[in-house]
C-alpha cells in the first residue's frame, strides 16, 4: 500500500490496529484462564506483560512512516478548529495579513512585469544598448548613439555578433478618411537577425534597402495590418502613402511581436546619408546589439571604452567639445525601466516593511494567544508530548492562518492593481504587460508562508523555554508569570513603531516633494493652454517657404476662433516629448581646457509663443516681425544660459555664435541676443535633465521646423477647445493630422503620474503602518493592564488614585513609544539613500518633516495607550483580589 | 512468575521475528509464543515491542500480511515471509553467526592467558 492510500485509509488501518492487538490481548488472556487463573487475574497479567494497548499503538503509529502526514493532518484539523472557535482572533490576523500579503503581491507584479520579467524578445536579456553620455555637458540619459558609432563598434566590438540602429519616426498615414497620425520606427536591416524575429507574413528589409535610394519599403505591425487593411492577405507588394511619400509592403510582423513601444505600428528602413555616417556625436539613434555567446557586458563596454579611446587619438579635434564623454552599455530593459527604477524599487522596499510590521503585528497576538493556551501546551508536554510535535503544531496552526491570509491577499490583489493602474500605474513602461500569474502566485504563496514560520518562530520562542512544571504553573496564583511575555511583546512593539516611522516618514516626504512640485513656478503658465502637434511631410512642404506659409495661415485661423486669446509656435514644448539640443557660444569665447560645453535646448518659435505660454521677458524684447526678415539673426536665450556666460550682467546686444561642426573657436554665422526670458522646467517639472538652459531662435526663412507644436491661449476651458481646433485646421490644410491634443495642465498631470502613482501607494502603506502600530500598542498595553490586575488592585486599595493608575501605564506605553521612535529615526537614517533621488526640494533627514511624523505617530500611538490605561482605572480592587 | 530476561541487542527483535515467519505464515501473538518457548522463557518481548517491529517490517515490504480465519474461529493478522524478506534474514543471521562467534571467542579467553 502507497503512504497516501495508507494515509486516506486512516480510518480502516486504526480498526486493523486493535483488532490485532485485541487479538494478542483475548488469546493469552485465554491461555492464562486455561491455567486456571480468574478473569481478573488474567487480564492483570496479561496488561503487565504485553504493555498498554495505547501506548503500543502510539509506538506502532510511530513505526509507520506517514507518522508525520498524519500528524500533519491532525494539526490542521486542529488549527481549523481553532480558527473557527477564536473567529474574532483569526479574522484579525487573516485581515492583517490579507492587507500586506495583497499589498506586497499587488507591488511584485508590477515589479516582476517593469523591472523583472525580460523583454518578450527571443533571448531578450543577450540585447545591449549602447549610449553616449556627456554628462559634464547635462546631457546622461540621451540613450543615443551616432551613425559613425555604427560602423565603428561593427568593425572593432567582436562580443557582439549582431548589431542595428534604431529610432522612432512620427508619420502620417494618408489614403483613408482622414489622414492619420502614425508611430513608425525606423531600422537598420540588421535589425530583425538582432532581435531573432521574422516577419509572419513577406520577408525583412534585404541590406541594400537600408541605403539611400532603396529605403520606401514598409513593414506593417500585425495590429496595423488587421485595423487598417483588413488583414488583406494580398498586401505585400502594395504601395501606401507616409507622410506624402509611396512605401511598398513587403512585410508583416507577427501578431505578438512587441519591441519596446506598444505604439509603434510600422517600420521603415534607417538609411544614413553620406553625412549622417560621417557626424561624430552627433547622436540620433538608438545603438543595440546582441552579445555573442559566452561574451559578458563588461567585455563589451571594455572594447567600447578602448574604441573610444583610440577615436579621441583619431580625432583630436573633438576634445575640447566632448570632455567627460563617455559610452555606457546596459541591457536594453534598461531604456525603459529607468526613469521608474528608483520608484519601484522604494514602493517595493516600503511594501516589505509593511509585511514586516504585519508580521510582527500578528506575531505579538499570537504570543498573547499561546500564552492563554500556556496551560494546554504545558498539558501536553506533562503528558509526554515531544517539544518537536507541540512545536510542529504551533507551526502547522500559524501556517494554516498566514495561509488563509495569502489566498485572501491574493485576491486583494487583484482589486489593488487595478487600483494602482487608476493611481498611476499605467503611466508606468510596460504596466499593460502587468498580470497576476503563476510567479506572482507563488511569490504570494512563499511571503505567506515566510510569514507564517516567522509568526510559528515568535510563538514558539516563547514556548520553548516552558517546562511542564512551570507552564501549569503559569497564569496560576503568580502575577509576575507573564513578564516574558511582556518584554517579548513590547520588543515587537517596538520594532513596529520603529518600522512604522520607517513608512510614514517616507510617505510625508514623498507628499511634501508632491507637493512642492505642485506649487513650482516652472516658468510657464499650465493653465488655459491648448496644444497640438503636428508633423509635415517633404512632398506637401518641399521647404521652408511652405512651411511658413502653412504656420502663417494656421496661426490666422486658431485666432479667428472665438475664445482663443493668444497663439504661437514652437519645436520644443516643455512637457514634451522629444528635444533637440546644440552648442551655441558668446562672442570671444575661450574654451579653458577640460571645461564643459553648454548644450542648451533649441526651441524654434513664432513670436506669440512667449505671450501665449507666459514666459516672463527679463531683458530686451520678444521676438517681431522683423525678426521674420532682418538679415542679421537674433536669438533670445533664458536666465540659466545667461546665468553660464555673463553672471550677474545683461546679455541683451551681445553677440554669440553656432561652431561650425567639430571646430568650437570657429563660427558657423553669427548671432544677436535681443532678449532674455525666465528659464523654464523643460523635460519635468522637477526640472531634471536640464542644467544648460533654452535658446529661442525666431522661425524665419531657412529656419522652419517641420515637427512642432501649437500653443493656444483660450479664455474659457482649454479642453473643450479641442474639437475647435481640429476643425480649423481642416480647413487649413486636411491631410495634416494632429496628435497630441492636450492641455498643458493635462501634460503636468501626466509628467507628474509616475510620482503621483508612487506618493498614493506610499500614503497608503504609511497610514497601514501607522494603524498597524496603534493596534499594536493597544494590544500590549492591554496586555499588560491585565496582567498586572492584582498589583493595581492592590495600588487602589492602598489609595493610589486613578489619576496615579492612569499615569503609570501612560508612562509605560510613551517610553514604549520613544524608544520605539529614536529606533525609527536611526533606521531612517540608514534609509536615507533609498528616497533621496525621489525626492524634489526636501531633503530625506529634513528635521522639521521627522520632527512632525514622530509627533504625529506620538499623538496616535498615545491615543492607543489611552483606552487601556484608562481601563486600568477602573479595576475593583476587591474583585481583582479575590480572583483565585 | 520471575523468568531471568535478557535485552535484546538492536536490530536482533528484527531477525528473530523474521526468523519465526521463515517457518510458516503466523500472526503476532503466536510469534511472541513461539519466541518464548523456543529460547526457554528468555525472550520475552512485549506488545510494544513486537508489534511496531511487525508494522516496520511490513512497511519496508521484508513482511506481507492478511486478515484471515484462525482455527479458534477468529480473524488474525497473519503474516508472511516475502523474497527480500527472506534474503534480509539470510544476510541478517549470517552476519549474526559471525559476530556471535567472535564475541564467544573473547568472552571465552582464558583470562591472565598471556603472560
Amino acid at each position: 500500500m502507497s503512504w497516501w492510500r495508507r494515509l486516506l485509509r486512516r480510518g480502516e488501518q486504526e480498526t486493523h490496529l486493535e483488532k490485532e492487538l485485541r487479538f494478542h490481548i483475548e488469546e493469552r488472556v485465554a491461555e492464562f484462564r486455561q491455567l486456571g487463573l480468574g478473569e481478573e487475574e488474567a487480564r492483570r497479567r496479561v496488561r503487565q506483560e504485553f504493555g498498554g494497548l495505547e501506548q503500543v499503538k502510539e509506538q506502532c503509529r510511530d513505526a509507520r512512516g506517514t507518522r508525520w502526514l498524519e500528524d500533519f493532518w491532525q494539526d490542521l484539523r486542529y488549527g481549523l478548529r481553532l480558527i473557527r472557535t477564536n473567529a474574532r482572533y483569526s479574522a484579525v490576523v487573516v485581515a492583517t495579513l490579507a492587507i500586506c500579503i495583497g499589498a506586497n503581491t499587488a507591488v511584485f507584479s508590477a515589479v516582476q512585469t517593469v523591472l523583472l520579467r525580460p523583454l518578450p524578445l527571443p533571448d531578450a536579456d543577450q540585447i545591449v544598448l549602447m549610449e553616449n553620455r556627456y554628462p559634464k555637458a547635462g546631457a546622461s540619459d540621451t540613450g543615443w548613439s551616432s551613425g559613425p558609432d555604427y560602423y565603428d563598434r561593427m568593425r572593432y566590438v567582436s562580443t557582439l555578433q549582431d548589431q542595428a540602429l534604431f529610432g522612432t519616426a512620427p508619420l502620417t498615414l494618408e489614403g483613408g478618411e482622414a489622414p492619420e497620425r502614425i508611430m513608425g520606427m525606423r531600422v537598420t536591416p540588421s535589425w530583425f537577425r538582432l532581435l531573432r524575429t521574422a516577419p509572419a507574413l513577406g520577408r525583412a528589409f534585404a541590406e541594400n534597402e537600408g541605403e539611400i535610394g532603396n529605403e520606401y519599403k514598409v513593414v506593417l505591425s500585425h495590429g496595423l495590418w488587421r485595423e487598417g487593411f483588413g488583414g488583406d492577405n494580398k498586401i505585400i507588394g502594395r504601395e501606401i502613402r507616409l507622410s506624402g511619400r509611396p512605401y511598398t509592403v513587403i512585410g508583416v510582423m507577427p501578431r505578438d511581436f512587441l519591441f519596446l513601444n506598444p505604439e509603434v505600428r510600422l517600420w521603415i528602413p534607417l538609411a544614413l546619408t553620406p553625412g549622417q555616417k560621417q557626424a561624430r556625436h552627433n547622436n540620433n539613434w538608438y545603438n543595440v546589439g546582441r552579445l555573442r555567446p559566452g561574451a559578458t557586458l563588461q567585455q563589451v563596454q571594455s572594447q567600447v571604452n578602448a574604441l573610444n579611446a583610440a577615436n579621441d587619438q583619431q580625432f583630436p579635434q573633438f576634445r575640447a567639445f566632448i570632455v567627460g564623454f563617455e559610452t555606457k552599455v546596459s541591457p536594453l530593459k534598461e531604456l525603459l525601466v529607468r526613469d521608474v527604477k528608483g520608484s519601484l524599487h522604494f514602493l517595493w522596499g516600503g511594501a516589505l516593511l509593511l509585511l514586516l510590521i504585519g508580521g510582527l503585528n500578528t506575531g505579538s497576538l499570537v504570543i498573547a494567544r499561546t500564552s492563554v493556551r500556556t496551560r494546554e501546551m504545558g498539558t501536553r508536554l506533562a503528558l509526554g508530548a515531544r517539544p518537536g510535535r507541540v512545536a510542529r503544531q504551533l507551526i502547522t496552526e500559524n501556517l494554516v492562518l498566514a495561509f488563509a491570509g495569502g489566498l485572501l491577499g491574493l485576491i486583494l490583489t487583484f482589486a489593488l492593481v487595478r487600483g494602482l493602474q487608476a493611481a498611476g500605474l499605467d503611466s508606468f513602461p510596460r504596466s499593460a504587460e502587468v498580470r497576476i500569474d503563476g510567479t506572482v502566485g507563488l511569490f504570494a504563496l512563499a511571503i505567506s508562508m515566510g510569514t507564517g514560520l516567522m509568526i510559528a518562530l515568535l510563538s514558539w520562542g516563547y514556548i520553548s523555554h516552558l517546562s511542564p512544571g512551570s507552564a501549569l504553573h503559569e497564569f496560576g496564583r503568580t502575577t509576575t508569570g507573564g513578564r516574558r511575555t511582556g518584554a517579548l511583546r513590547k520588543c515587537l512593539v517596538i520594532a513596529q513603531v520603529g518600522l512604522a516611522f520607517v513608512l510614514v516618514a517616507g510617505a510625508t516626504l514623498m507628499l511634501m516633494s508632491f507637493a512642492r512640485l505642485l506649487h513650482v513656478q516652472p516658468g510657464y503658465r499650465t493653465d488655459g493652454v491648448l496644444t497640438a502637434s503636428t508633423a509635415l511631410s517633404r512632398s506637401s512642404y518641399p521647404s521652408d517657404v511652405e512651411i511658413r506659409g502653412l504656420l502663417a495661415r494656421s496661426l490666422d485661423a486658431l485666432r479667428a476662433i472665438p475664445g482663443v486669446t493668444s497663439v504661437g509656435v514652437t519645436s520644443a514644448l516643455p512637457l514634451g516629448t522629444s528635444y533637440v539640443a546644440g552648442v551655441i557660444l558668446p562672442e570671444g569665447y575661450r574654451m579653458t581646457p577640460g571645461e564643459k560645453t553648454l548644450s542648451p535646448i533649441i526651441s524654434l518659435v513664432t513670436p506669440g509663443f512667449f505671450g501665449t505660454m507666459d514666459i516672463r521677458l527679463r531683458s530686451g524684447r520678444y521676438f517681431d516681425e522683423r525678426d521674420n526678415q532682418n538679415s542679421l539673426p537674433s536669438v533670445i536665450i533664458d536666465e540659466k544660459l545667461a546665468q553660464q556666460f555673463w553672471p550677474g550682467r545683461d546679455p541683451v546686444g551681445k553677440k554669440m555664435y553656432q561652431p561650425a561642426g567639430s571646430d568650437m573657436m570657429k563660427p558657423q554665422r553669427w548671432l544677436t541676443v535681443v532678449g532674455m526670458v525666465s528659464g523654464v522646467r523643460m523635460r519635468d517639472l522637477a526640472g531634471t535633465g536640464n542644467d544648460a538652459g533654452v535658446v529661442y531662435f525666431p522661425i524665419s526663412p531657412g529656419q522652419a521646423p517641420r515637427i512642432f507644436t501649437f500653443t493656444i491661449r483660450t479664455q474659457s476651458d482649454a479642453a473643450r477647445m479641442a474639437a475647435d481646433v481640429r476643425a480649423a485646421m481642416v480647413r487649413v490644410d486636411r491631410t495634416l493630422a494632429l496628435f497630441d491634443v492636450k492641455t498643458m495642465a493635462e501634460r503636468s498631470a501626466l509628467s507628474l503620474a509616475v510620482r503621483r502613482a508612487a506618493l498614493t501607494l506610499s500614503l497608503g502603506f504609511g497610514a497601514i503602518s501607522l494603524f498597524l502600530a496603534a493596534v499594536g500598542i493597544y494590544g500590549v498595553l492591554s496586555y499588560l493592564v491585565a496582567q498586572r490586575r492584582r498589583e493595581i488592585g492592590i495600588r487602589i486599595a492602598m489609595g493610589s488614585g486613578p489619576g496615579k493608575v492612569f499615569g503609570m501605564f501612560l508612562q509605560e506605553g510613551a517610553v514604549l513609544i520613544g524608544i520605539g521612535l529614536a529606533a525609527g529615526v536611526m533606521a531612517a537614517f540608514l534609509m536615507r539613500g533609498a528616497v533621496e533621488k525621489l525626492l524634489y526640494d526636501v531633503r530625506p533627514l529634513d528635521p522639521v518633516v521627522l520632527a512632525a511624523v514622530a509627533a504625529l505617530m506620538g499623538a496616535v500611538a498615545l491615543f492607543a495607550v489611552v483606552w487601556p490605561a484608562f481601563r486600568a482605572t477602573k479595576i475593583d480592587p476587591a474583585a481583582a483580589l479575590n480572583e483565585q | 512468575m520471575t523468568s531471568p530476561k535478557s535485552d535484546l541487542p538492536q536490530g536482533t527483535l528484527d531477525l528473530l521475528i523474521l526468523k519465526t515467519v521463515a517457518l510458516g505464515p503466523v500472526h503476532g501473538y503466536a510469534i511472541a509464543q513461539r519466541l518464548q518457548q523456543i529460547s526457554r522463557d528468555v525472550v520475552q518481548v512485549p506488545g510494544g515491542s513486537l508489534y511496531p517491529a511487525l508494522h516496520r517490517l511490513e512497511n519496508r515490504k521484508l513482511l506481507v500480511a492478511e486478515w484471515r480465519q484462525t482455527e479458534t474461529g477468529r480473524e488474525a493478522k497473519i503474516y508472511r515471509l516475502t523474497r527480500s524478506g527472506r534474503a534480509h534474514l539470510q544476510t541478517g543471521s549470517a552476519s549474526w553467526q559471525r559476530l556471535s562467534e567472535a564475541v564467544g571467542l573473547i568472552l571465552g579467553m582464558a583470562e591472565g592467558g598471556e603472560r
